[in-house]
């Protein structure tokens, strides 16, 4: 075979496999994604028995364990707005008061409930200052 | 000591912009003094930031809290070696500890190549003093290590260090992925050399090849302690979730081993050259912009890492690195054609450029889903979160293909496959990778799991194929020399080390991705409350607890659990886990409430780690409703009680003395009814939440990564002077041989 047309065979291979890629790419992030809410965001929009995630930081002095409850309220970080929210999973280390948080809640009449284990929070592996002393 | 470090820095910045300078005089003008004379002032910053970063250090050590970084990330009740790793903790810290890294790597690779690539090196010393002054300027100006508190201001203790980060793997992960990071800019120097002066060809490569594979190794070693701080500390049970951080560190190390493949090719053959240099600059570009990701807060959910004024800086040497690189690249692009063409796609050539197609595809998803959070904001304006689930469908088939690429690029001819070829070198791997196959689906019931049983096979399927090199390498050393198996097992592997390194490397991937694709694909976990004598069973075990415990030091409160795990009747392992509470230092926790502070605490995991199974469990005992009542009541007495001692003190004649020793006796009483609160989690223990995981192969995880690590070694070993030359002389002959 003519070896230019061998590469341009080759080129619009690549080129065909590297779109099918990108395609594939933005459907599956727009479908695998799901919108994230701030606080203010979730207040607004938010409908009875409707799911979402919830993004912001744990509002300072708001963490409560109530029985097998833990409750704590999301800030919004941009405004001084926050939503209370009940969360029964497993907490990971990192939560603390403070801390960047995302956890996915179901609207039920009016409370956010946290859903499963679904709360994760910000990495502490860098510039993170503790709370607390050692004194 | 502060102002000698703050005038250290300013004296290095001034010696990097002056080395800038001359590099750049004597590359223009021929002048060999001017040029070597960039190179010394890279020597003369390398020692002046050893020194900048031993006096932070001495400040650490030493509780100096009057600096602000010490006072911000350090407490003098803090072990040493981890008040010694609490530089990098900080902003301030990891900034100088990038310069002096990078300033050390940067004159070792100055000094080995002093009398050689006498035009690309000049360029590469303007370009890493460039970085040099970027990191340096950031650190003297806008974080600055050196800051100090004013006599007055200056705290009696420091705020501590998050005690998430006192972790063995923490002291070791940090300073490896900066010296990976640094490491990079090595390669990425010289290449940016080679464009500038036009000399593409394979010298710069041969040179700074080392460098690029001590940055792969140091990457790699970096994010796999990451993984393993993740496993052990963070309490979730898991090692890897694609978080913006994560990524940051993984997209250059895949593509770092992109270049490391393809390099080879241009060596042997001339080809692929305009790929190599944009290989290796956009390792760089990548690096940066992992750093920029980690400082800026530019991802600003949870995979922000702090929000700083440091994103602009960055932004816009990630402009000039692009612009610089692309630019550069398409003026030389006449001098980067290919010297040949690859003739076959069944070649060893088409199997490279197929994985590094792979490697490239893989770092581009990568890179697409970290920042699709910020691009669906700014085109809807709203922002979505994702996560794995968005990473699956792609990482797991392009994974699978990498694997298949990896076990097929070591067997295959150069130029062009013969069927005999094929048929002599894959007959026995193959073969051995349907015998996995037939176990897996006839012992196991891992059907259920497609594409990790294909994981499974192409793993073996790579491994058999390295075994197959290493036993005819060493039976035909055999042959020649008569020694007996290891013997000429070890001669063959120290001939050629890069060689024998890398298909150990092959190994080391093949195992710890088997371990990755069983561990997520079949682990068993329960999240449950329990009381003391309650069971539940997960995978066939039965986990039974036995008991709490308690430990009260005035570091921390340890409540935690004892664990029996059984399994048939058949006692299998007792766990121990638990999680510990430090003191906090705000005011409105009370008294005695400070001291059960569960926001500012850690877990320990109760691990029994084998080679077919991990048995994890870490205990959520933070629960503290049952002694709320007696932590507020003690709030209130005690802080009644202290007030007391204020008002019977103030008048008293020996106010000083009598108030140490009525705080003495108070903290006394304090810490027993601490304690007491304290063992009440044991004296009427309440339910407690637990994780409890069983998870397949994951310590082939960390196998696979030390086997790895291993072949790196011995790839990055130099071989002695004469050995390097006979084995090149017999690989040209190879080569020449197969080329025929």
């Amino acid at each position: 075979m003519d070896p230019s047309r061998k590469r341009t065979i080759r080129l619009t291979v690549a080129l065909t496999a590297a779109l099918l890629l990108a395609t594939a790419l933005i459907y599956v992030s727009f479908t695998a994604g799901r919108d994230e809410y701030t606080a203010s965001e979730l207040l607004k929009n938010a409908k009875p028995g409707g799911q979402y995630i919830l993004a912001g930081t744990v509002l300072d002095g708001s963490v409560h364990q109530q029985g097998r409850m833990l409750r704590f309220a999301i800030r919004d970080p941009s405004k001084h707005v926050a939503v209370t929210v009940s969360y029964s999973g497993i907490v990971p280390d990192p939560f603390a008061q403070g801390r960047a948080v995302l956890l996915n809640v179901a609207d039920v009449n009016g409370r956010f409930v946290g859903q499963g284990n679904s709360l994760t929070t910000k990495c502490p592996s860098k510039y993170v200052a503790a709370s607390g002393a050692y004194s | 000591m502060g102002q000698l470090g703050r005038a250290i820095l300013l004296l290095g910045l001034c010696v990097a912009v002056y080395g800038i300078g001359a590099s750049i005089y004597g590359a223009r003008s021929g002048r060999r003094d001017w040029v070597v004379s960039g190179r010394r002032a890279m020597y003369s910053l390398s020692g002046l930031m050893i020194v900048a970063f031993v006096l932070l250090e001495i400040a650490f050590v030493r509780n100096n809290f009057a600096f602000k970084v010490v006072a911000q990330s350090s407490a003098t009740t803090i072990p040493t070696f981890y008040k010694m790793a609490a530089p990098w903790s900080s902003q301030q810290g990891s900034l100088l500890l990038w310069v002096t890294l990078l300033s050390l790597w940067s004159s070792i690779v100055l000094y080995i190549t002093r009398k050689r690539m006498r035009e690309i090196a000049p360029w590469a010393t303007a370009t890493l003093l460039g970085f040099a002054t970027f990191f340096l300027s950031l650190a003297a100006f806008a974080a600055n290590p050196f800051d100090t508190f004013s006599a007055a201001q200056t705290p009696a203790q420091g705020n501590g260090l998050d005690p998430l980060l006192m972790h063995p793997s923490m002291i070791i992960h940090p300073p490896m992925l900066y010296t990976g990071y640094t490491l990079m800019a090595i390669p990425f120097s010289f290449a940016l050399g080679a464009l500038i002066t036009g000399k593409l060809g394979s010298e710069w490569i041969r040179d700074t090849r080392r460098f690029a594979l001590a940055a792969w190794l140091a990457l790699g070693i970096g994010i796999i302690l990451g993984a393993r701080w993740s496993y052990t500390e963070l309490g979730w049970g898991g090692y890897w979730g694609w978080d913006a951080v994560e990524n940051a560190a993984l997209m250059p190390w895949l593509m770092i081993t992109a270049f490391i493949h393809s390099i080879q090719i241009q060596e042997k053959r001339g080809m692929l050259k305009v790929w190599n240099v944009s290989l290796v600059l956009l390792s760089g570009v990548l690096t940066v912009f992992g750093t920029f990701l980690v400082r800026s807060g530019f991802l600003d959910s949870i995979h922000a890492f702090g929000a700083s004024t440091l994103g602009i800086p960055f932004l816009g040497l990630l402009a000039l690195m692009l612009v610089g690189t692309v630019s550069l690249i398409i003026y030389r692009r006449e001098s980067l054609r290919s010297d040949d063409q690859i003739d076959s796609l069944l070649s060893r050539e088409a199997m490279f450029l197929f994985q590094n197609l792979v490697l490239v595809a893989l770092v581009f998803v990568i890179f697409w889903i970290t920042l699709f959070p910020k691009i669906s904001q700014l085109i809807s304006g709203t922002q979505i979160s994702v996560g794995p689930p968005a990473f699956t469908p792609f990482v797991v088939p392009l994974a699978l293909l990498l694997v298949l690429l990896t076990a097929i690029g070591p067997m295959i001819s150069w130029r062009r496959a013969t069927l005999a070829n094929l048929r002599s070198n894959f007959v026995g791997p193959v073969s051995f990778g349907l015998i996995v196959l037939i176990l897996v689906l006839i012992l196991t019931d891992a059907g259920r799991k497609p594409l990790a049983v294909a994981m499974f096979v192409l793993g073996a399927f790579v491994i058999a194929g390295v075994v197959q090199e290493l036993y005819r390498g060493t039976a035909a050393r055999r042959a020649i020399t008569k020694d007996a198996w290891p013997a000429a097992l070890v001669a063959l592997v120290r001939r050629n080390r890069r060689r024998y390194g890398g298909y150990l490397v092959h190994v080391g991937v093949a195992v710890l991705l088997i371990g990755i694709a069983a561990s997520s694909s079949f682990q068993h976990s329960r999240n449950v409350w329990l009381r003391p004598g309650q069971s539940i069973s997960l995978d066939g075990y039965i986990f039974h607890y036995v008991r709490p415990t308690e430990t009260a030091t005035s570091e921390r409160i340890s409540l935690g659990s004892i664990i029996d795990v059984t399994q048939n009747g058949r006692h299998v392992v007792t766990l121990n886990t638990y999680r510990s509470m430090y003191p906090s230092t705000n005011p409105s926790d009370g008294v005695i409430g400070r001291f059960f502070d569960s926001s500012n605490a850690d877990s320990t995991i109760g691990l029994d780690a084998g080679p077919f199974q991990d048995i994890w469990s870490v205990v959520n005992s933070s629960n503290l409703t049952p002694v709320a009542k007696d932590i507020t009541k003690g709030n209130a007495l005690f802080a009644a009680e202290y007030n007391q001692i204020l008002k019977k003190t103030a008048h008293d004649s020996n106010a000083a003395f009598n108030r140490v020793v009525a705080e003495s006796h108070f903290y006394e009483y304090r810490d027993l009814a601490v304690n007491g609160i304290a063992s009440k989690y044991v004296q009427h223990p309440w339910p407690v939440q637990f994780l409890f995981i069983v998870d397949p192969l994951v310590s082939w995880l960390w196998f696979g990564a030390i086997i790895m690590a291993f072949g790196g070694f011995v790839a990055l070993w130099p071989m002695p002077f004469a050995a390097r030359r006979r084995e090149l002389a017999l690989y040209r002959a190879r080569v020449a041989r197969d080329l025929a």
